[in-house]
């Protein structure tokens, strides 16, 4: 990503933000993601998430108010007594990467453990061009993997899913 | 008309002057400006395809303290929607609460895209302040139960 905002693709007006808009984006970028209509309580407007992901985490994109929100999940399982040392490379990560914002949580699922999530939001009041959306998710999805990559080399031994090898 | 101009400390400046705010460029390289608002150190920093705004406050805890509240404290406030985001910052003598939020730039901001976006980063960062001083407060008052509790068996 460098400075100057020239894209060679002609961008498009600025215009609300949907969730088609953001499939039309994936689709652009050969990324599998469905549409998932979010559970909200009676009487509201149903709401749509984009569901996509990466082989190491679950990510959703949702329209929250007047933001739009990417959100993830880290695939490996943080067993309770390491959290002093998740509460550190949180920290770690925030402290030296502007984003995405990296926060754990307890997952009651299973026996118990923590879960790690990336979050990273952005400002739709006034809509978005395509070239707007398209870098706001392109980014985001590059900064997730690169804040499960950090905690991966910190915790090798959670990885437990299989890397696709590059021959 | 798209009318997406690129985003510069230029126009940064000029658009926190009209919410009545003056920002001190930080050195002449045109990447980061600095102010004052609520007893909070605030920076503004204009960084390839981001704008951050962030916002720093000194706190009379050390790291040698060996005390995980503030950094619990920040883990809670980034686990719900504030808007921004909490770190603690140490690398000074004095742990530093930072609250920041970053405003994507790379395909550059029509004029009320980026007023809107300023405005809610600031009050963002400054809220941000307040819920970790508050969950803190909560933390600190939990554990002195616990420790009470535990003298009293």
């Amino acid at each position: 990503m460098t400075s100057t905002p020239q894209s060679p693709i002609p961008d498009t007006p600025v215009e609300p933000v949907t969730p088609e808009r953001i499939s039309e984006l994936l689709d652009a970028e050969s990324l599998q993601h469905r549409l998932e209509s979010a559970p909200v309580a009676a009487g509201e407007e149903p709401t749509t998430l984009v569901r996509t992901g990466f082989l190491n985490t679950a990510i959703a994109i949702s329209i929250d108010g007047d933001q739009l929100v990417c959100d993830s999940m880290w695939r490996g399982e943080v067993p309770k007594d390491d959290a002093p040392k998740v509460l550190g490379l949180c920290n770690a990560w925030n402290q030296s990467n502007f984003m995405p914002t990296l926060r754990f949580f307890e997952n009651s699922a299973g026996t118990g453990h923590l879960t790690v999530s990336a979050h990273r939001q952005v400002d739709i009041t006034h809509g978005m061009s395509r070239n707007q959306i398209g870098a706001f998710v392109m980014s985001t999805f590059d900064g997730l993997l690169r804040a499960y990559e950090f905690i991966e080399g910190q915790f090798p031994e959670l990885v437990t899913w299989e890397e696709p090898t590059h021959d | 008309m798209i009318n997406l101009t690129p985003v510069t400390l230029d126009r940064v400046r000029e658009t926190m002057r009209t919410f009545d705010v003056e920002l001190e460029p930080l050195g002449d390289d045109d990447v980061a400006a600095v102010a004052n608002l609520n007893d909070t150190a605030m920076t503004f920093a204009v960084l390839g395809s981001s704008l951050i705004v962030r916002g720093d406050v000194v706190t009379d805890r050390t790291l040698a303290d060996a005390d995980p509240t503030l950094h619990l404290a920040a883990n809670q406030i980034n686990s719900v929607t504030f808007g921004a985001r909490a770190t603690v910052a140490e690398h000074a003598e004095n742990l530093i609460v930072r609250t920041e939020r970053d405003i994507p730039i790379a395909a550059g901001m029509n004029d009320e895209q980026l007023t809107t976006s300023l405005r809610g980063a600031v009050d963002a960062v400054l809220a941000a302040q307040d819920g970790l001083r508050a969950a803190s407060a909560d933390l600190d008052e939990l554990r002195k139960q616990v420790e009470a509790e535990l003298d009293g068996q």
